[in-house]
C-alpha cells in the first residue's frame, strides 16, 4: 500500500513540476477570457427582444442611441402605419417608407440596418423580402419580430398591440411548477429563461465532465506508454508489483485532473461573478450542493471507468501511435451524451436520457447532467451509480489481469487475439 | 535526384497510412456516424416522449368558442390532446394520476399580462409546443376579420437581398449559408489534424527510435519534411474529399426526398474558397507541427503544444456569432486575413456577406507567405533539432537555429 501512495505521490508531483501542466492550466482560462472579451468587443448586443417583453432599458438605449431597429415599405396596403396601440418607445424603432428607393437611400447612409417590403400579394402569401447588407439567417431576428408584430397588429380587428403579442408569442410568460411541493410562484422562472440556463448550465456539466474525465484519463495512458517506450517501467516492475503501478498512476493522475478541474471551476467562478449577464441566466437554475457532490462522485467514477480502460490499452500497446487508435473505441462513449447534448436538455426525462443514465460509459456526464437541470427520479440515480460501480470494479479485475508484467514487458504488436490472451491470463 | 528521395518519402508515408485500419475506419466512419447519429437525433427529438396531455382551465374566456378536447398533431406527427377542466382540483387530481403531463391555468388578464401557470413535475416539450399551437391558434380564430387566416402564420418565407439586390436567399438558403462553411471547417480542421498529427508522432518517433540517424545520412533535412508534408498532405486531401462527397451525396438525396429543399443550391464561392486556402491553410499547420516535432523530444510534450495550434485555429468559432453578426467588424476582417484563423472566417464571411476582392487576396497572400515561411523555420530547427536526444530544444536554440 505503502509503495501505491508513493507512486501517486510522484506522478502527482512529477506532472505538477512540468511548465507544460501550468501552461495547459492557465492558458485554458487566459485564452478563454480573451476570446469571450474579443468575441463581446464586436457584438452590438444580440437582444432577440420582443416589443413590450423587452427590458424598457434597452429600448430606451437604443433609443437614444438614434437607432431606429428596422425600415419598411409597405405595397399591400395592409400596413397603413404603427398602430396607436403601441407604446411610444416601440413605435420609435420604426420607419415606414413611401418607395423602395427611399428606403434604399436611408439604407446606404446608414439610418436603419435593413428594412422589408411587404409585397402587394403578401396576405395570399405570407411572404416578405429583406433588404440588408447581410445574408445572416439569424442576425435579423430582432428585426423579424418587430415587422412580424406589426403586420400582425394590423390585420387585427382590434388593432391592439398586446393582443398581437399574445398571438404571436402565447406562451412567452409560461412558468412550470412543481406539482409536489407547492413553491411560491414568484419563485418560479419563465420557461423560456430556465431553458436557456438549463442550455448553458447541461452544456457546461457536459464539458467540464468530459474534459476532466478524458484528460485525466489520458494522462495515465500517456505516462504508461512513455515509460514503456524508455523502459523505465522495466526498472519499476523489478521492485513495484503491476497492480500497486497501476492503482498508484491511477490515483495520483485522478488527484492532478481534480486539481486542475477545481481551479478551472473557482476561475470560472470569479469570471462568472464578474459578467452578470451570464449569471442572471445562470441563476435561474439553482444549482444545489447535492448535485454538485453527484458531480463528483461522478467524475470519480467516470474517471476510474476510463482510467481502467486506458490501463488496458497503455497496456497492450507499445507507442504512442498504436495506442492513438484504441483510444478511438474507448473515446466514442464518451462523446454520444456531447453528441445528444440537445436531446438530453430539451428532454431530460425522455427515453434517450433515462436509457444513457443507465450504460456506465454514458452515465457519469448524462446523470450530472439531469440532476443538475430538472428533477431526477431518486431510484434512477441509485441503478445508474450502482451500475457505475459494479463497471469500475469489473474493469478494475480486467485491468489488473491485463497490466501484468509480461504484457507490460512484451513488444508485440496490440492484436484482439493477444487482448484476449492477456485477459484470460 | 533530390526530388526522387522527396518523392520516395512521400509515396512511402501517404502508403502506409492510406492502408491504416484507423485512417480507414476514421474516413469511412465519420460520414456514417453523422448520418446515423443526425438521424437518431431526429428520432429521438420526435419518438422521445410520449405526451399524454395537457389540461386547461381557462379563467379569460378567451377559450370558450372551442371544443372541450382539441387534439394538436405536430410537424413530426405526434399528437397532443388539449382537455379543458373547469376546476383546478380536478386537473390537479388527474395530473397526480398521471392521466395528464400537467395543466395550465389561462389567468383573467392574459391579454394584458402575457402570464401563464403550468402545473407539472415534467412537462415534455412536445406538449409545451402543442400549448403554444393551440394558444395561437385560437387567438387567431376569435379575430373576426377577413385577414384572420393569415394571422396563425404571419410570416412564411423571407426573402433577403443585398442592398445592390444581386444576390438573393430564402430563409432555408440562408441556414445553407451558414451551415455549409461550418461543416467545411470542421472537415478541415478535422483533415489538417489527422494529416500533421501523424507527421508530427512520425517526426518524434523517428527521432525516438533512432531511425532519424539512418534517415540523415540518405537525404537532406528538407527533402525528409517536405515529402512527408506531401505525402500526408495528399492523405489529408483524400480524407476531407471523401467527406465532402458523402456530404454532397446526402445534400442531393435529401434535396430528391423533400421538396422544399429543391430550390437550394451549394453556395459555390465558399466552395471555392475553401479549395483555394486548404493546400496553404495545410502547409501552414504541417509546417508548425513539424517544428514542433523537431523541436521536442517525445510525443507527449509534442501533442500539448500541438494543442496551442489547434486552439489557434479552431477559436474564430467561438466568436463566431459576433462575426456573424458583424462580418464587417475589425475583428472579422482581422481574423479572416490571419493565417491560422483565416480559412475558416473567409469562408464564412464570403458566405453572408460581399468581402472586397482585395481582402480575400490579402488573405491568400498572406496564408501562402505565412506557410512558405513556417516550412522555412520548420526546415532549419529540423536540421538543428532532429539528431538531438532526450531534451527539447530552448527559445535560444530555437533562435539560433533560425539564424543558420
Amino acid at each position: 500500500m505503502n509503495k501505491t501512495i508513493s507512486i501517486a505521490r510522484t506522478e502527482f508531483l512529477k506532472h505538477l513540476q512540468k511548465p507544460t501542466f501550468w501552461l495547459t492550466l492557465l492558458g485554458v482560462p487566459i485564452l478563454l477570457v480573451v476570446v469571450s472579451l474579443l468575441g463581446n468587443a464586436g457584438d452590438p448586443g444580440s437582444s432577440q427582444a420582443i416589443p413590450g417583453l423587452a427590458t424598457p432599458d434597452q429600448i430606451a438605449a437604443e433609443i437614444k442611441a438614434g437607432k431606429p431597429q428596422v425600415g419598411f415599405v409597405d405595397q399591400s396596403g395592409l400596413v397603413p402605419g404603427i398602430p396607436a396601440s403601441f407604446p411610444a418607445e416601440t413605435a420609435a424603432l420604426y420607419r415606414q417608407y413611401a418607395s423602395i428607393d427611399e428606403a434604399q437611400a436611408a439604407l446606404a447612409n446608414e439610418e436603419i440596418p435593413g428594412f422589408y417590403i411587404i409585397p402587394a400579394d403578401y396576405l395570399t402569401k405570407g411572404e416578405l423580402v429583406r433588404y440588408s447588407p447581410q445574408f445572416n439567417p439569424f442576425g435579423g431576428a430582432l428585426q423579424e419580430s418587430l415587422i412580424e408584430i406589426v403586420i400582425a397588429t394590423n390585420l387585427l380587428d382590434s388593432q391592439d398591440v398586446l393582443y398581437a403579442r399574445a398571438l404571436l408569442e402565447p406562451t412567452a410568460g409560461l412558468k412550470v411548477e412543481a406539482l409536489n411541493p407547492p413553491v411560491n410562484s414568484a419563485e418560479v422562472q419563465n420557461e423560456s429563461v430556465r431553458q436557456e440556463a438549463a442550455f448553458a448550465l447541461g452544456t457546461g456539466f457536459a464539458l467540464l465532465l468530459y474534459i476532466s474525465i478524458f484528460m485525466s484519463a489520458s494522462l495515465l495512458l500517456q505516462a504508461l506508454i512513455e515509460e514503456k517506450e524508455n523502459r523505465v517501467i522495466e526498472v519499476v516492475l523489478s521492485s513495484v508489483s503491476p497492480r500497486h503501478l497501476l492503482q498508484g498512476k491511477i490515483a495520483g493522475l485522478g488527484l492532478l485532473g481534480l486539481f486542475q478541474v477545481s481551479v478551472w471551476l473557482a476561475i470560472a467562478g470569479g469570471a462568472l461573478v464578474g459578467g452578470s449577464k451570464i449569471m442572471a441566466t445562470l441563476s435561474a437554475i439553482k444549482v444545489t450542493p447535492l448535485v454538485w457532490a453527484l458531480a463528483l462522485v461522478c467524475f470519480i467514477l467516470g474517471y476510474l471507468i476510463y482510467a481502467s480502460l486506458m490501463a488496458g490499452i497503455g497496456a497492450i500497446a507499445n507507442t504512442m501511435r498504436e495506442s492513438s487508435q484504441l483510444t478511438v473505441i474507448v473515446v466514442l462513449p464518451i462523446i454520444i451524451p456531447l453528441m445528444f447534448l440537445s436531446v438530453i436538455i430539451t428532454q431530460p426525462n425522455g427515453t434517450l436520457s433515462q436509457v444513457l443514465t443507465y450504460v456506465p460509459l454514458t452515465a457519469p456526464i448524462v446523470l450530472v447532467m439531469r440532476a443538475a437541470i430538472s428533477a431526477i427520479p431518486l431510484w434512477q440515480v441509485g441503478v445508474s451509480l450502482l451500475g457505475m460501480v459494479a463497471t469500475v470494479i469489473l474493469l478494475q479485475i480486467l485491468a489488473a489481469r491485463i497490466f501484468k508484467a509480461n504484457t507490460l514487458l512484451s513488444g508485440a504488436k496490440p492484436s484482439l487475439g493477444g487482448f484476449v490472451r492477456a485477459l484470460r491470463g | 535526384m533530390r526530388n526522387a528521395k522527396w518523392w520516395t518519402v512521400a509515396a512511402h508515408e501517404f502508403g502506409i497510412h492510406v492502408r491504416r485500419k484507423g485512417f480507414i475506419a476514421a474516413t469511412l466512419g465519420v460520414p456514417l456516424l453523422f448520418a446515423v447519429g443526425f438521424g437518431l437525433i431526429v428520432l429521438f427529438m420526435a419518438r422521445g416522449e410520449t405526451p399524454k396531455g395537457v389540461g386547461y382551465i381557462d379563467q379569460s374566456g378567451i377559450t370558450s368558442a372551442q371544443p372541450d378536447r382539441v387534439v394538436i398533431t405536430d410537424t413530426l406527427q405526434l399528437d397532443v390532446p388539449l382537455i379543458r377542466y373547469t376546476d383546478e382540483a380536478a386537473a390537479r387530481a388527474d395530473t397526480e394520476a398521471e392521466r395528464i403531463d400537467g395543466y395550465v391555468v389561462i389567468p383573467a388578464d392574459y391579454l394584458a399580462t402575457g402570464s401563464l401557470r403550468a402545473v407539472s413535475d415534467d412537462l415534455p416539450s412536445v406538449s409545451k409546443d402543442a400549448l403554444r399551437t393551440f394558444l395561437r391558434r385560437t387567438l387567431a380564430a376569435n379575430n373576426q376579420s377577413a385577414a384572420s387566416p393569415r394571422l396563425s402564420r404571419v410570416i412564411t418565407e423571407v426573402r433577403s437581398r443585398t442592398p445592390d439586390g444581386a444576390r438573393e436567399a430564402t430563409r432555408a438558403q440562408g441556414v445553407l449559408l451558414f451551415f455549409t462553411p461550418y461543416l467545411f471547417s470542421m472537415f478541415f480542421f478535422i483533415g489538417i489534424f489527422t494529416s500533421s498529427s501523424y507527421l508530427m508522432t512520425a517526426l518524434v518517433e523517428e527521432k525516438e527510435n533512432r531511425v532519424m540517424e539512418i534517415l540523415a545520412t540518405s537525404i537532406k533535412p528538407f527533402s525528409l519534411m517536405a515529402g512527408k508534408i506531401f505525402g500526408l498532405g495528399l492523405l489529408g486531401l483524400t480524407q476531407i474529399t471523401i467527406w465532402t462527397a458523402a456530404a454532397f451525396g446526402m445534400f442531393s438525396l435529401a434535396k430528391l426526398r423533400f421538396p422544399d429543399m429543391a430550390g437550394l443550391s451549394l453556395p459555390s464561392e465558399v466552395v471555392l474558397i475553401a479549395v483555394v486556402m486548404f493546400i496553404p491553410a495545410y502547409l501552414l499547420v504541417a509546417a508548425s507541427l513539424s517544428t514542433i516535432g523537431a523541436a521536442v523530444s517525445a510525443v507527449q510534450e509534442g501533442q500539448q503544444l500541438s494543442g496551442i495550434v489547434s486552439v489557434l485555429m479552431i477559436s474564430p468559432v467561438w466568436f463566431l456569432t459576433s462575426i456573424i453578426n458583424n462580418p464587417h467588424s475589425v475583428l472579422a476582417v482581422f481574423t479572416s486575413i490571419f493565417p491560422f484563423t483565416a480559412p475558416i472566417v473567409m469562408m464564412q464571411r464570403v458566405a453572408i456577406t460581399t468581402v472586397p476582392a482585395w481582402q480575400i487576396l490579402l488573405a491568400w497572400i498572406v496564408q501562402v507567405g505565412a506557410a512558405i515561411g513556417m516550412m522555412w523555420i520548420a526546415g532549419r530547427v529540423l536540421r538543428f533539432g532532429m539528431l538531438r536526444y532526450g531534451k527539447r530544444l530552448t527559445v535560444r536554440e530555437l533562435g539560433q537555429a533560425l539564424r543558420g
